[in-house]
């Protein structure tokens, strides 16, 4: 006999699998240190990287000026300003993406609990027949 | 409004159905108009600005992941702006990679709104935009917003300006870029938009959340109001130059796409409300339980008035047999004629054998048989009666054949 309420929890098993379920179970395969700090590495290349866009479009933007002052200005002083910068946007950067991953963590743990207590209670739903 | 609920319960039952292959419908067609716009707006590579071209990658864009739409639409834009000016293309790139770099790590389900932000500037109605993000959406979906916004007023200054980098020609790099620069981030409307964008985003997320009853309807409406006057604001603080009329004529036909929108992803009945309170042993719960607006599809049914009688399986034996190409009309009258030619005399014999003739009569042999049935055929050319003439073996086959063909004849 079909039972409704199994079919029912099963298409639910089924749907969390197809979609939310694949990216959980990857988010699971790691320890939440693990996978916060791999993130937060991909977010510091990818902040570099985008520091660096931006710094060379400032550059670019006033080139000739850029070139003409470079002899007269304190290079010391200038690459001081610009490490400082670029500690302080990859800083917040990195806070924001700790936030993100860590958020991202949380929800496919208890998403992936909640998997769990309902493929135990299918399971109970079998062992009653 | 019965009516309407039974055609969004149908489309939702079409969609469920043909889920398969509407998605790759939708993606398909919003590549398509996505690459037509682009090709319309900056028509700088010729080669590109080609159906076929639009068409072929539109294709693959239907059955590739959803972010391969935002890819294309890049590749496209840049291909333009290179055909331009390899410092627009430079500026649109890094314009890109900041945008992929910091932000679509994190959400890459949000890049659909950077396709469709350019695209509904396009159509004159950018302001369902931050309403419907807000309404299906969360917060963060203001980034998506922004970056499209960013996004459609650095193509439409590429290509509102075309002729002033033409005349840069003879000039040098730095004189170029400085000039796309400054005229990107000198751009008050596209500053007036962000604000208003982000602010209208934010007020109809928070508002649709809200226990309220017709929270959805209040914050569509609020949040188009919200955005008009920021506009308005920023017409006036800033001179935008907005134009106030068009701005009107979109958050008419904004709102009413977010009416539509509401109608198939929030409609419930506000009068049917039920409030409970109940208690645990941790807690207290005050529940409002506000019932959705179903209504079942009517079912039709077909009723056959004229019902067709079944054909009988003798019919269908005897008409590979009988090697007549007239039809099934034709194979029942030489049935019941008894048959002339060899081919219905075969059909005969056949007929008694199965309709259970005596062991003695089907012992008889073929030789027998073959020597009845010639009886049979010759004496029925020459006019006689078939019960007369027929010998007592074939009487009963000649009984059943009548029967049959009386009864094998179609309606």
């Amino acid at each position: 006999m079909l039972n409704q309420d199994r079919i029912i929890l099963m298409t639910k098993l089924a749907a969390y699998e197809e979609d939310k379920g694949k990216k959980s179970s990857v988010i699971m395969g790691y320890f939440r240190g693990d996978y916060v700090w791999f993130h937060l590495v991909k977010s510091i290349i990818c902040g570099t990287l985008a520091f660096g866009i931006i710094f060379a479009m400032y550059i670019f933007y006033d080139f000739e000026v850029f070139m003409t002052e470079i002899y007269k200005m304190d290079l010391l002083a200038f690459g001081k300003s610009v490490l400082i910068k670029y500690f302080v946007s990859i800083g917040l950067y990195s806070i924001i993406s700790y936030a993100v991953y860590s958020y991202q963590y949380a929800k496919a743990k208890n998403n992936t609990a909640l998997y769990r207590s309902n493929l135990a209670r299918l399971s109970g739903m079998y062992e009653k027949l | 409004m019965t009516s309407l609920l039974v055609a969004k319960q149908a489309l939702k039952k079409f969609y469920g159905k043909y889920e398969v292959y509407l998605i790759p419908l939708m993606k398909f067609l919003l590549s398509f108009i996505s690459l037509l716009a682009i090709n319309a707006k900056l028509k700088f590579m010729s080669r590109l600005d080609s159906i076929v071209v639009v068409l072929v990658v539109a294709l693959m864009c239907s059955f590739m992941p959803r972010n391969f739409i935002i890819l294309s639409a890049a590749a496209f834009v840049l291909l333009h702006v290179y055909a331009l000016s390899m410092e627009c293309a430079i500026i649109v790139l890094a314009v890109f990679l900041l945008i992929f770099l910091l932000y679509f790590r994190f959400s890459p389900k949000d890049t659909v709104l950077i396709v469709l932000t350019p695209l509904c500037f396009w159509l004159h109605i950018p302001y369902v935009i931050p309403i419907v993000a807000g309404l299906l959406g969360n917060p963060s979906c203001v980034v998506s917003v922004g970056c499209g916004t960013v996004v459609y007023y650095l193509l439409a200054y590429v290509a509102g300006s075309t002729k002033a980098i033409a005349g840069l020609e003879g000039e040098e790099v730095t004189v170029k870029f400085r000039f796309l620069i400054d005229g990107i981030l000198s751009n008050r409307e596209m500053v007036t938009t962000l604000a208003a964008f982000s602010i209208t985003l934010i007020l109809v997320y928070l508002i649709r959340r809200l226990s309220l009853d017709y929270s959805w309807t209040i914050a569509i409406v609020a949040g188009a109001l919200v955005n008009m006057m920021i506009f308005l604001m920023g017409e006036l603080m800033l001179d935008t130059k907005v134009s106030i009329g068009g701005m009107l004529a979109g958050t008419v036909v904004s709102v009413l796409i977010a009416f539509v929108v509401k109608f198939f992803a929030f409609n419930v009945d506000y009068a049917r409300i039920e409030k409970v309170q109940f208690e645990d042993d941790e807690y207290y719960y005050y529940v409002k339980a506000v019932p959705k607006i179903i209504v079942a599809a009517p079912e039709r049914t077909i009723k056959k008035i004229n019902q067709r009688k079944k054909q009988r399986p003798v019919q269908k034996n005897t008409a590979p047999k009988g090697g007549s190409s007239k039809g099934t009309l034709m194979k029942g009258a030489t049935s019941r004629t008894g048959g002339s030619g060899g081919t219905s005399s075969k059909a005969v014999s056949s007929k008694a054998t199965a309709s259970g003739m005596g062991a003695a009569e089907t012992a008889r042999g073929t030789e027998a048989r073959k020597r009845a049935v010639e009886e049979v055929s010759s004496r029925m050319s020459a006019g006689m009666e078939q019960e007369e003439a027929a010998p007592k073996s074939t009487e009963g086959k000649s009984k059943e054949r009548q029967q049959q063909g009386d009864t094998g004849m179609p309606e």
